[in-house]
């Protein structure tokens, strides 16, 4: 009876959450965005080119001169103010301000642009003088204030027709006043400086500049002067598209490698940034290390606007020299290509911001960050592919491509459990089109949202209702559709057909690991042979998120996260998570993403990265002598519901993952390298298990997981179900559709389990959620109940064991593994003493012999590994490594 | 090879020379931005002691011996042709040796090796022309008494350093040629350096209006 109200209150819940009325998006009358331009500070290590000094969501936009610059003294007099359209487009308008008043803008429609800045004194001299970004992001304002604005003929500013430099706003009476241009390039030196003088009477004038080869970008400083000083001054930028050099360097005189790369790659990342020549020592000190470490691969990370400012113009100058650096080394390559993090895509494909549901652009380390629907950040980088196969793709060393996604690689929807993206001008274009095509008028649309919107044009996304457990509203639902959507076209649609519609070869991997529902890019990732990539390989959620990569047969390139990676027992947490599920469908990497001189002057001198490496170059030999080994898990999987993430979590992010109690549970019980599965995992997968395990915390299924449940069960499975698990279904505003579709008994015993049979198979009913059990008993209690044999046991469940196959050897890999959240926080430091048992080894006597640390093999038998064990003491995220070699 | 040439015969022949080609115009900073960083960015000797910029020239704090200031910020030359003017002002009237600034153009890339001038206030004592080879200065030419120039204390005075194609290496005050010699052992520049002796706090020099050009053949 208990159960039957409980079900009864639960279904009235849902109903009430169902026919809450959804609320949408409601663009801001004038959203706009004012940050700093700071070109230089792309060279610097992990900093961005723009960062936000103020913001607004009305019209007009209103500045205070504080807010331009940290250093207005002595600003007692008149500012004047040119935009331009984005950086390098026309000058839209110009304007004066009075001093001692802030600076209220004209009418500008959406775009993003750019503001020349004078501030002058009182005596007329330039007190300061700042370029800054101005995004308008929403505009509604009403058709009587868009009022086209204006271009005074009395400010001085400049532009460039045809390659000559125009300038306006010339004082009337010119005498001894000269126009002084200073032209530096990217890295900002000085490529030329001229002088004009001026004559008298000329409000505009036109100057001849010194040409440009193709591919040349410069930032002109124009300064207007007169015998007494600065009069005023503009900056622009003046290019020529086209490639620089001309020619690419001649890669079919390199001899091909003299031998291919290993099985198992073990790979290096590289920030390049800068002048070659200046990076060099730090360069040969890397190349030096690489060879002490074994490293076989380095993946050169090149700021995309170091090479291609604006798009179209390409300098390929300095990456040439980096590139033909290790060509000659004879050391293989990979690219890193994409994304926008830092403001690193051409100039002119900026402004296309990620938005959150709030209309909030700060959406990383208080940045703004391109939207993964932004349609400039697409074109451009398609055509970057492009060039750099033209350029690169005959160099026998290039033997990869990997991409970092829209915005950064640990997302690409900025979500968090609060926050919900991406409700940008672009993003709700891709859903209007999206929902066009779902439902084709506007009536159907109206009657499945239960909505009166006018027009297409009207459609906005739903806003995530917090106050809901869960949404799966039908608008809601139809916006995770697009996002998925999204997420697939900004990624393995993006990037991958470009690469192989030019290099069937080369491979490709993508920064994905971290940003959600990876599984729905794996069909897309397995069409064109891609691989995952990921920083962080120690993050115990890697667990989850390697196993539906190795469920679909997706290679992985898991990578350290700590730059430099002078942690060892983050490297050693990170074997531990990459040896789970095989190393013959992986690889393995380390990141230096500093300034690269700092391989000569800081690592030497870093104590703890020489104990970090020490471990590294004694584990990756070993690992690649195991890099066809295959896991041997008991046939037990764990339920992973994506449409939770969608409709409860609402977060597209690694943390916000189901399974995490689960996941410890299996820690304990040595099931961690068990397979997850969602609704997505191909029947293939479910088909080689005996036992699956659905936890509490998935408590929306989607129709399509639980046909998979319910085709396993009756195939044969037996399904433990726990708690809550299922309360949602998707498409169905019924509470636990799955007691339905699973045949559920009507009681179900709400203390203790209930079993039933369904097909070939049983379903079993636990009213709680896997608990965080010291032991993990109740997954090694469902598994004795499912006559399920455990491979491997743990006397102490800090310690954990797992096995793979490698050939007919099994390979006991035992782990005090913590993970990366853990570790940050680890206190505890004592030692863990325990007993691994092998239950389920076949009959005979073995030969045991610990590969790492390594030691002599031992005779041992069945029956010793099954009762007597193996006794070993680890320390914090301690590994122990063993082959155990059947005797004939 | 030492490429130095005597040159009191060429004097004549070298005063006359004008320079073929156009000028190129390789940076200009006359400090009317009142700093060190905008348009050029010029490096002081020592942080803690800075050369400062006042009403449009830059001059050391005069407490550090061999004080010096320095830019590289400029397309580097190639073609062995310089002309660097600039104008200098002395504040001590002493005609004194010690009362002097010295420039220096520079290849960094070759171990700062280039050609420096040296002029003093009122006398030809320690006024030469020098090559820079290997952190060694040799003097390849001095200033006659005759030419000693006298600076009128707190007026800027243009001075001219230049090397032409043909490895006439000239200093010119005020317009009127100074010293000259003949040399070709450098051919690259990438860095301008102005050193004043300050030997006592008052005997310091003040410069403005730089301009490096090189000849374009």
């Amino acid at each position: 009876m208990k159960t039957y109200l409980k079900f009864l209150l639960i279904a009235t819940a849902l109903l009430t959450s169902a026919s809450h009325a959804t609320t949408f998006y409601k663009p801001a009358d004038y959203r706009w965005y004012l940050e700093s331009l700071d070109l230089a500070a792309s060279f610097r290590a992990s900093e961005p080119i723009c960062r936000v000094m103020a913001k607004g969501t009305t019209f007009p936009v209103t500045l205070n001169p504080d807010a331009v610059s940290d250093k207005p003294k002595g600003h007692t007099g008149p500012s004047t103010m040119v935009l331009r359209q984005g950086l390098t487009g026309p000058i839209v308008s110009t304007a004066q301000f009075k001093s001692g008043q802030p600076w209220t803008l004209p009418y500008l429609p959406a775009d993003f642009y750019s503001l020349s800045i004078n501030c002058f004194s009182a005596d007329g001299g330039i007190a300061f003088s700042t370029t800054c970004c101005l995004n308008i992001l929403e505009d509604s304002t009403p058709a009587n204030i868009r009022v086209k604005p204006t271009i005074a003929p009395d400010i001085f500013c400049v532009s460039i027709v045809e390659g000559q430099l125009v300038a306006s706003g010339l004082p009337r009476f010119g005498d001894g006043i000269t126009l002084h241009v200073i032209a530096r390039n990217q890295l900002g030196e000085k490529e030329f400086e001229q002088r004009f003088p001026l004559a008298s009477g000329q409000g505009t004038a036109t100057f001849q500049l010194t040409d440009l080869l193709p591919g040349q970008f410069l930032n002109l400083q124009v300064g207007l002067k007169s015998p007494k000083g600065l009069m005023a001054q503009d900056s622009l930028f003046y290019f020529k598209r086209g490639t620089c050099p001309a020619s690419s360097p001649d890669w079919a005189a390199v001899p091909p490698p003299p031998s291919d790369l290993p099985t198992l790659v073990v790979h290096e990342n590289q920030a390049l940034k800068g002048s070659f020549n200046r990076n060099l020592p730090g360069l040969n000190a890397l190349v030096d290390g690489m060879a002490e470490r074994g490293s076989n691969l380095i993946n050169l990370n090149f700021k995309w606007n170091h090479i291609e400012p604006v798009t179209g113009v390409y300098n390929w100058t300095e990456v040439d020299q980096y590139v033909q650096f290790f060509t000659d080394k004879g050391i293989h390559f990979g690219l890193i290509i994409g994304g926008a993090i830092f403001n690193s895509s051409p100039y002119d494909t900026w402004g296309e911001w990620m938005m959150d549901s709030t209309g909030e652009c700060q959406l990383w380390r208080k940045l703004c960050i391109t939207s993964p629907a932004s349609g400039k950040y697409r074109q451009a980088i398609q055509n970057f592919i492009r060039a750099v196969h033209a350029r690169y793709g005959r160099n026998p060393y290039f033997v990869s491509w990997t991409f970092c996604g829209q915005g950064l690689d640990s997302g690409i929807f900025m979500d968090h459990f609060n926050t919900v993206t991406d409700y940008s001008p672009w993003a709700r274009r891709d859903f209007v089109d999206y929902l066009t095509q779902r439902y084709r008028t506007l009536r159907k649309l109206n009657a499945a949202w239960g909505t009166d919107f006018r027009s297409w044009s009207a459609v906005v996304p739903p806003l995530p209702d917090w106050t809901r457990p869960v949404d799966i509203s039908q608008p809601w639902i139809d916006f995770n559709a697009c996002k998925l959507k999204i997420y697939a076209e900004s990624n393995t649609k993006l990037y991958d057909p470009v690469v192989r519609e030019l290099d069937r070869k080369r491979k490709i991997s993508h920064y994905l690991t971290y940003t959600g529902p990876i599984e729905y890019l794996f069909p897309d990732q397995k069409a064109n042979n891609s691989h995952l990539n990921d920083g962080g390989g120690e993050a115990h959620q890697m667990v989850r998120l390697y196993s539906l990569a190795a469920n679909w047969g997706i290679r992985r390139q898991p990578e350290s996260h700590y730059v430099p990676p002078d942690k060892p027992l983050q490297l050693q947490d990170m074997i531990t998570n990459t040896m789970r599920y095989g190393l013959h469908n992986s690889d393995l990497g380390m990141v230096w993403n500093s300034m690269v001189n700092i391989h000569a002057t800081h690592y030497p001198k870093n104590a703890k990265l020489k104990d970090a490496m020490a471990f590294w170059t004694t584990i990756t030999p070993l690992l690649r002598t195991l890099s066809q080994s295959k896991p041997m898990a008991p046939p037990v999987g764990f339920v992973l519901s994506w449409d939770d993430v969608f409709c409860r979590t609402r977060a597209w992010r690694w943390y916000a993952l189901p399974g995490e109690t689960l996941q410890k549970a299996a820690a304990k019980a040595s099931l961690g390298n068990a397979p997850w599965l969602s609704g997505v995992t191909p029947n293939t997968v479910y088909d080689q298990l005996d036992m699956l395990v659905c936890d509490a915390d998935n408590q929306v299924f989607s129709p399509e997981l639980l046909n998979k449940l319910k085709r396993f069960t009756t195939r044969g499975g037996a399904l433990v179900i726990c708690g809550t698990a299922g309360e949602f279904t998707v498409g169905s505003t019924q509470a636990y559709v799955w007691r339905q579709r699973l045949e559920a008994p009507k009681e179900l015993n709400p203390t203790g389990l209930t079993e039933w049979k369904l097909g070939k198979g049983r379903v079993i009913y636990s009213p709680n959620a896997v608990d965080n059990q010291p032991d993990g008993r109740f997954l090694t209690d469902m598994m004795r109940r499912c006559n399920v044999a455990a491979q491997v046991a743990s006397s102490n469940p800090a310690v954990q064991g797992f096995l793979l196959k490698d050939g007919d050897d099994p390979i006991l890999v035992v782990s005090a593994f913590l993970g990366f959240d853990r570790l940050r926080n680890l206190k505890d430091t004592s030692s863990l003493p325990t007993t691994v048992t092998l239950p389920s080894l076949p009959d005979g006597q073995w030969s045991l012999t610990r590969l790492y640390p390594a030691d002599t093999p031992v005779p041992t038998s069945t029956k010793a590994l099954q009762h007597t064990g193996i006794s070993l003491v680890l320390e914090p995220s301690g590994i122990a490594i063993y082959r155990i070699t059947k005797q004939e | 090879m030492n490429m130095t040439k005597p040159i009191a015969l060429m004097m004549l022949v070298v005063v006359g020379m004008t320079a073929s080609g156009a000028e190129n115009l390789r940076f200009a900073d006359d400090f009317a931005d009142g700093n060190l960083a905008d348009n050029t960015l010029w490096r002081s000797q020592r942080s803690s002691q800075p050369w400062t910029v006042s009403n449009s020239l830059v001059r050391p704090q005069g407490a550090v011996i061999f004080d010096s200031l320095s830019t590289s910020d400029f397309k580097p030359i190639e073609n062995g042709t310089f002309t660097l003017r600039f104008t200098v002002t002395f504040q001590s009237p002493e005609k004194s040796g010690d009362n002097r600034f010295s420039v220096m153009i520079r290849d960094l890339t070759a171990g700062g090796a280039g050609y420096a001038a040296t002029i003093a206030q009122g006398t030809s004592n320690n006024c030469c022309l020098e090559t820079i080879a290997s952190g060694k200065r040799a003097t390849i030419a001095k200033m006659a008494a005759k030419d000693a120039t006298y600076f009128e204390p707190g007026k800027a005075v243009e001075v001219e350093f230049c090397l032409s194609a043909d490895g006439t290496l000239c200093l010119r005050v005020d317009g009127a040629v100074r010293m000259v010699a003949v040399n070709q052992e450098f051919k690259r520049f990438d860095t301008v350096q102005f050193t004043e002796r300050c030997k006592q706090p008052d005997m310091i020099q003040s410069i403005g209006k730089v301009s490096l050009f090189c000849t374009e053949p």
